[in-house]
């Protein structure tokens, strides 16, 4: 699933491992999350949105 | 994000999938899919092996073959099952451990230290316990009890065996720290 992660953590200066590290992930799966290769659940998604201090539209939804 | 207490299941999981670091959704997911190969590969054996162990009953095989037949299959499905499970961990990278910064990095140092320390210690134990057991029941020699216990060749020979195991883990499972 494509999504806008990267992009806007990027934009907000934040390391992988920061976020990795603020959500209570590991940098694999972040990294793998980043790239589509995996599909974090609901609730994962929730959590990286309030990390970014974004939402679900902007980081997920028709990327 | 403050980090989770793990219960034993999860702690047992982690031991028996060898995952170093925090078990997350993604390893959970992952774990779960090796998991299920596993399994269907084993209901599939075991379904084969009752269905065999049936028919060489009501055909009279000698019992002790039969025995060790099925021995040295379950010997060998183990091995196959386990050899699976670590490539797969292995190919995944699953058991690779995240320092955040150098702080992180010496303090997950120095707990493998602990960890490392704590395991040549176990493996002496154990490896002395299994061959004192061995050297009593065959104990051609008549040697004492003492004698056995207190050998210094033995004891030094697992004690070199027990520092090996120590070392080799730690520099194994360090190499899989990424800084």
């Amino acid at each position: 699933m494509n999504n806008k992660v990267k992009i806007i953590r990027v934009s907000k200066d934040m390391q992988q491992k920061d976020l990795a590290l603020k959500v209570g992930i590991s940098r694999q799966t972040l990294s793998l999350i980043e790239k589509g290769q995996y599909n974090p659940s609901l609730k994962l998604c929730v959590n990286i949105a309030e990390a970014l201090d974004s939402d679900l539209n902007t980081l997920f939804w028709k990327v | 994000m403050k980090k989770q207490k793990e219960s034993f299941y999860v702690k047992f999981i982690k031991y028996l999938y060898n995952i170093n670091d925090n078990f997350d959704e993604y390893k959970r997911s992952e774990v779960n899919r090796i998991g299920n190969n596993a399994f269907m590969f084993l209901i599939v054996y075991f379904w084969l092996e009752t269905m065999s162990f049936v028919v060489l009953v009501f055909s009279s095989f000698d019992l002790t073959d039969m025995l060790s037949i099925i021995f040295f299959s379950n010997a060998l499905i183990l091995f196959i099952i386990m050899s699976y499970i670590s490539f797969s961990i292995y190919k995944l990278k699953l058991d690779h451990i995240d320092a955040y910064d150098d702080m992180d990095y010496h303090l997950k140092l120095k707990k493998l230290k602990r960890k490392s320390i704590f395991m040549s210690l176990i493996f002496f134990i154990i490896e002395r316990l299994s061959t004192f057991y061995l050297d009593y029941s065959y104990n051609t020699d008549n040697l004492s009890l003492i004698q056995l216990i207190f050998s210094p060749r033995a004891n030094i020979n697992w004690f070199i065996g027990a520092v090996s195991v120590g070392f080799i883990y730690y520099f194994r499972t360090k190499s899989k720290i990424n800084k």
